[in-house]
């Protein structure tokens, strides 16, 4: 049965490849075309065949490689080899991994099959064959289906792109936060080929770029989930209608080309900032920015948002507070009222730490268009937009922003009236035109340079306008474009012209008023231009020019996150969870006072459906930091923590009732090699998952809590079947390629102090220099610092080894009794810890005002950073260090060792050398930790003692 | 591209869809529900921003659309009223972060959610963004539109909610969309409310403040509001001017020499709206000088009327959209039409709750 199957497959696939032969449409294992009984009879004699002959034979290599592909196809997305056991059990005993990618490479040669190309590929080298060659895993296709709705308008636009370009966008543009899935995107030729196959499933004949009765799998499954069922639907719909309408010709351009080829110069227009002003219930004019849509200006040019993590911004002419990058993010389309304008260059917005491109691209967005003094028309919504061109209408209201007050002659003459404006350097003044404007008027505009046309009136009738400036408006592919055309004179026609069509000629337009529809228009901006053609053969007319901009809508459950009334704020906008439960990083909540909200949390494994929420708890808003943190606390405790450590993501969650919700999302990796905690016949063992092929290329070593500088080599194969773990818990690294899979299982015992890691934590550091010591204390402590924690209390487990390493490396740069006195300092209370403390900062050394100075500074800071700042200056100013770098590097030892590195061990040897010469600055920079730990300043303690 | 010119009911009808409804029922009418719709999609684009702001760029989109009968200021001015009600829009004061807010008061849209409502139908609440309805892509076609209030209608034994929900939508418990406040007789209530304006410091009456005059049977309410006469003293409900916007809702204890003490209302968390709470003290001084605000009930047997002469507060008309529908018509300021069975208990909510008297 085997070899007829074998043979007919290999016909099958010959058939296939030949049909598709200059379509560049590769073959795909999974497209073997067989019904499910079919295979399950094929699987159980595979299955018996090799329990047999105990190695999966070659003759039926195409067999074993169909039967890969359904795995891939199948399984949970959690572990690729486990699952393949399950369908084929003695696999476990007499399977070849290697053998599977041989066979796959050898599909791809016979067949012109598909080759698994990226970072995702290269990582997991063997795994990545099957599951690229079921085209879809099951697990993926709702992020698949979401994926295709959220791009339905851009796909439907970019329809006719090649294969690669269009694999490239889809990859682009998701910005969702399944790891899995970005891995998946990263098949751009497979991703592509599925939108298109998807879009023409309903084309009888042609080649397809995947075997119709697989796609018809593909899609019943997809179908199988209404939510998703409905989403594909509709995607399919836009896609299908954009394949017509591209038959027919597609006007309107793309707003960004996918490759980041340079944006089209409409764009940019539109796309600009644009001086706004609102009147207040006090008679006065709010002057404010209508900030552009960064997203869609880094998602343009290609960039992830990731790129703004090393940045820092800052309106310019405000309170001068730098906010990370990403605030621009949030900052997009909102409206920001300004507290100073200024001629210079008419920038508001500063960037610090962009590249050069990144830089060269926001720049042109962090200024105002035009000069003093700018032409601001009052809106029906109330609100007064900068009018480009500054050409003044009659019969509008307007709004002029200049920097000086006018001539008293340009006041009269337009009957300007002026206004109060809280914007320092800014005069503003109110104007009125008149149904019909007179010389006096045209000499005023002129002394202001400002134009006059007469025009056609274009007005939107029924939707309102998503206005970024005066013509400039946004609207959605589903949203009908209908303008109101009408003139202040005898109009014989109005000639429309929409990007270079041919112009439409409207003539019979009734009283001078037109209702004029463009129909839905594809993304992209069109431009529309409207020529009122007066009876009066002597009228100078002027085209009305506009700017529509189309766009595809945004994610709804985006935008209510966005609109919501509460909201998440963290600190640093890119802290991990685990930033949160060591109080490296804050959370609190913004919302109407009086108003309760519920904090949940959401857990989830691979297939990222909705878990059953964690409730953490319920909160009166607002909720600062310290409160958010006893909620989060929940999360750290031995019963989840190993979920939240396993888990794909975790999402935190505020809600409260019709206010809606906010959620931060927090994903973890998943890594070719990884570790797992299982329970097995009433043990826990510790199993590496190899997913990299990486087989015997691996090295093991095992770290215990009593001695965590000191490894026991532990044989790879053990840990591939599972090896226990020493009581309380150990460190397990795995070595691959130069990567480390470092992994801390914690077990069931209790540890609440040092002592209970072991009779005592011994460090090995006799026979080295001081320099060499910390050096080698800090290539440990970060070994530690960033191995996963699994099982109970390893998070603690893990904490508690890392105290232990930064006592050591206290002892060792600060001296041993003063760095103990620190350390028993944290665990003393009230007037104890402020005697305590006055005594360390005396004994700091130097000049005492340096000790005060940056314990209180500490105090004051938010994070490392600032705090490294002030450090800095402050060891200058007191002359106990002029060099920044050691200073810095004082400040580093003492708050965050894991960031320590010696690149250069020559210089490392040197600086350590230096810093070691100098107490006075270490015990500085650890007393700045210590008052940070204990949250009070040298100041409060004395102020307590004096009250007593 | 294909430009055509259309006729102001062919525009209503491409307009409609445009806005998910189904334009060729419209019959090139303005209608509440394209109202709605258009003040949803408002909201979303201009949110958080001032009432009058709102209503004022509906109706200046819609207004070539209208017939020369139509009035389309009260239109859009109801519909927004009732959206605010429903809880679809939220009006809650401005916060600090809102620095580009032009009055106290701004509208906010509801998140997306749902409440089920008694005889199994579920209301659909909020906008997100550009979706103005936020449901799966086969629900919008079984889409009701009852006035300006969006139902869907579950067939039988289809698990309509537990869709919604795994869909995005958050569902509103009955307690939490009605925030009903606590039963309380209407002497506590209105002592309450002036102990804290006891507190509020003594000064010159302002400008321009109307006050809510206590009540005749038979009079109508707008007419009960005079503006403050100097010799005037007592406990009122009123209402002072600002420079932009709608005037604020207070409590005033009037005192001789146009002195006053004056608390403007709302409620911790804006769970209520200022007039809510404003129409629920004037109910209890009204009851406390023994002329309490009366409601009517009509019944036709199966189905019953309960008509209103005053406003009620938000909460109280959310409780009474739960059974029923609400109509206009002449004799009185509003209606709720709904069955027999459910009218009894919506009567006596109304004599405990807001101490209203049922009237022949």
């Amino acid at each position: 049965m085997l070899a007829s199957a074998q043979s007919d497959l290999e016909r099958h696939f010959s058939a296939l490849a030949s049909a598709r032969v200059g379509h560049d449409f590769p073959v795909y294992a999974f497209e073997h075309g067989l019904a499910s009984a079919e295979l399950a009879a094929l699987r159980s004699e595979l299955e018996a065949q090799l329990r047999e002959v105990q190695r999966p034979l070659p003759e039926y290599w195409l067999l074993w490689s169909v039967i890969a592909a359904e795995v891939g196809y199948s399984y949970d997305g959690d572990e690729y080899w486990q699952s393949f056991s399950l369908e084929v059990p003695s696999w476990r005993f007499y399977g070849d991994r290697n053998i599977i990618r041989d066979w796959f490479r050898m599909f791809a040669n016979r067949f012109s099959g598909f080759s698994p190309r990226g970072r995702w590929a290269d990582h997991f080298s063997i795994i990545s064959w099957p599951i690229t060659h079921s085209i879809l895993p099951r697990y993926l296709q709702a992020h698949f289906a979401a994926h295709l709705h959220d791009m339905r308008y851009d796909l439907a636009q970019h329809g006719d792109l090649g294969i690669a370009q269009l694999g490239s966008l889809i990859q682009l543009r998701y910005y969702g936060g399944s790891a899995r899935f970005r891995d998946f995107l990263q098949q751009t030729e497979l991703t592509a080929r599925l939108v298109l196959a998807l879009r023409d499933e309903d084309i009888q004949g042609g080649v397809s770029p995947v075997f119709r009765s697989t796609l018809g799998r593909i899609v019943g499954d997809l179908e199988g989930h209404q939510a998703v069922r409905h989403q594909l639907r509709e995607a399919r719909k836009v896609l299908r209608e954009a394949r017509f309408r591209s038959n027919q010709s597609l006007f309107g351009r793309p707003v960004v080309a996918p490759n980041g080829e340079s944006r089209d110069s409409k764009y940019d227009r539109v796309a600009r900032a644009k001086l706004m002003a609102r009147a207040t219930s006090d008679g006065a004019w709010r002057i404010g920015i209508a900030i552009p849509d960064f997203t869609d200006i880094l998602r343009g040019e290609g960039f992830q948002f990731s790129v703004l993590d090393n940045t820092r911004i800052r309106f310019a002419n405000d309170d001068g507070r730098w906010m990370p990058g990403r605030a621009l993010l949030s900052y997009s389309r909102q409206y920001r009222p300004i507290s100073a304008l200024t001629h210079a260059g008419m920038a508001f917005l500063e960037i610090d730490g962009a590249d050069a491109r990144l830089r060269a691209l926001l720049q042109p967005f962090f200024k105002l268009q035009g000069s003093f003094p700018l032409l601001l028309k009052i809106y029906e919504d109330g609100t007064a937009r900068q009018v480009h061109g500054n050409h003044v209408r009659a019969e509008r209201r307007y709004v002029i922003v200049t920097s000086d007050p006018l001539p008293g002659d340009t006041i009269a003459k337009l009957e300007l009236k002026q206004v109060v404006s809280p914007v320092v350097g800014v005069v503003a003044y109110e104007l009125g035109t008149p149904a019909v404007l007179t010389e006096r008027h045209f000499q005023a505009l002129k002394q202001l340079s400002f134009g006059y046309g007469l025009r056609a009136c274009v007005e939107p009738v029924g939707l309102l306008p998503r206005r970024s400036g005066e013509s400039n408006s946004t609207w959605l592919p589903s949203e009908e474009v209908i303008l109101r055309l009408s003139a202040d004179f005898a109009v014989s026609e109005f000639v429309v012209v929409v990007n270079d069509e041919p112009a439409v000629h409207i003539e019979d337009a009734g009283d001078s008023d037109a209702l004029v529809s463009f129909g839905t228009l594809p993304i992209g901006v069109h431009v529309v231009q409207v020529i009122a053609v007066a009876k009066a053969a002597d009228l100078r007319l002027e085209p009305e020019q506009l700017f529509l901009q189309v766009r595809s809508p945004e994610p709804w459950l985006e935008s209510a996150r966005k609109q919501a009334g509460v909201k998440l704020v963290m600190e640093p906008v890119n802290a991990s969870l685990q930033d949160l439960l060591t109080g490296k990083g804050k959370i609190s909540a913004l919302g109407p006072r009086g108003r309760v909200a519920r904090i949940d949390a959401f857990i989830r494994d691979a297939h990222g459906c909705d878990p059953t929420p964690m409730t953490l708890g319920n909160v009166d808003l607002p909720v600062d930091s310290d409160a958010m943190d006893r909620v989060l606390q929940k999360l750290d405790s031995d019963t989840v923590m190993g979920r939240v450590e396993s888990a794909v993501c975790i999402d935190i969650d505020l809600s409260a009732d019709e206010l809606g919700h906010d959620r931060l999302s927090f994903h973890q990796e998943v890594q070719p090699l990884r570790w797992k905690l299982e329970h097995r016949d009433g043990s826990l063992l510790g199993r590496l998952v190899d997913e990299a092929g990486a087989d015997q290329a691996v090295v093991v070593r095992r770290y215990d809590l009593c001695s965590p500088d000191r490894y026991v080599a532990v044989k790879v194969d053990d840990c591939y079947a599972g090896v226990s773990v020493p009581a309380a818990g150990a460190l397990f690294v795995a070595r691959h390629r130069g990567q480390r899979y470092a992994v801390v299982f914690g077990l069931r015992e209790r540890v609440t102090s040092l002592a209970d890691l072991g009779a005592r934590v011994d460090f090995d550091v006799t026979g080295h220099t001081t320099e060499r010591a910390v050096a080698m204390l800090l290539v440990h402590y970060r070994r530690w610092h960033g191995a996963r924690a699994l099982g109970p209390l390893s998070s603690v487990h893990r904490s508690k080894v890392l105290s232990a390493f930064e006592l050591q490396l206290a002892r060792i740069l600060c001296r041993k009794n003063w760095a103990d006195r620190a350390n028993a300092c944290l665990t003393l209370q009230g007037l104890q810890q402020s005697n305590q403390f006055d005594l360390l900062q005396r004994e700091v050394g130097g000049s005492p005002g340096f000790a005060i100075a940056v314990s209180d500074k500490a105090l004051e800071c938010n994070d490392v950073r600032d705090i490294e700042h002030h450090f800095v200056d402050k060891a200058q100013a007191y002359r106990v260090s002029s060099d920044a770098t050691i200073s810095a590097m004082a400040v580093a030892l003492a708050l965050c060792p894991a960031e320590v590195r010696f690149d250069n061990w020559a210089r490392g040897q040197e600086m350590l050398r230096a810093l070691i010469a100098n107490p006075t600055l270490l015990r500085g920079a650890y007393l700045a930790k210590l008052a940070k730990d204990i949250g009070r300043s040298p100041g409060e303690g004395r102020v307590a003692r004096q009250s007593i | 591209m294909k430009i055509a010119v259309l006729s102001r009911q062919q525009a209503i009808e491409r307009v409609g869809y445009s806005l998910g409804l189904d334009g060729r029922v419209l019959n090139g009418e303005l209608s509440p529900e394209l109202i709605g719709q258009a003040l949803r999609r408002a909201a979303s684009i201009l949110a958080p921003c001032s009432r009058y702001e709102l209503e004022r760029s509906v109706r200046q989109t819609l207004q070539p659309l209208g017939s020369p009968g139509d009035v389309l200021d009260l239109m859009v001015q109801e519909v927004l009223e009732s959206l605010i009600v429903h809880r679809d829009l939220l009006e809650m004061r401005s916060t600090a972060e809102e620095a580009w807010a032009s009055a106290d008061m701004m509208i906010r849209p509801a998140a997306p959610s749902f409440v089920k409502r008694e005889d199994g139908s579920i209301a659909v609440l909020g906008t997100a963004g550009d979706v103005i309805t936020p449901i799966p892509e086969d629900l919008p076609a079984r889409l009701v539109h009852s006035g300006a209030l969006r139902l869907l209608v579950p067939t039988s034994g289809e698990p309509l909610a537990r869709r919604l929900k795994e869909f995005g939508l958050i569902e509103l418990t009955e307690k939490a969309w009605l925030r009903l406040p606590r039963v309380e007789p209407a002497g506590k209530y209105v002592e309450e409310w002036h102990r804290r304006l006891r507190d509020a410091p003594i000064g010159s009456r302002p400008e321009g403040l109307l006050i809510c005059k206590p009540t005749r049977r038979g009079m109508i309410y707008r007419d009960r509001w005079t503006p403050a006469a100097v010799e005037e003293t007592g406990l009122f409900v009123a209402r002072r001017p600002q420079r932009f916007g709608a005037d604020l809702w207070c409590l005033v204890d009037l005192q001789p020499n146009s002195a006053a003490r004056i608390l403007d209302l709302f409620s911790t968390g804006d769970t209520l709206r200022p007039c809510d709470v404003a129409w629920q003290i004037q109910m209890a001084l009204d009851e406390r000088a023994g002329l309490a605000q009366a409601f009517r009930c009509r019944s036709n047997g199966v189905r019953s009327m309960i008509d209103f002469f005053s406003p009620i507060p938000s909460w109280a008309e959310r409780r009474l959209l739960l059974v029923g529908r609400r109509q206009t018509g002449p004799g009185y300021l509003y209606s709720y039409e709904m069955a027999t069975t459910a009218a009894d208990s919506e009567r006596r909510f109304l004599c405990e709750s807001l101490w209203m008297v049922e009237q022949n």
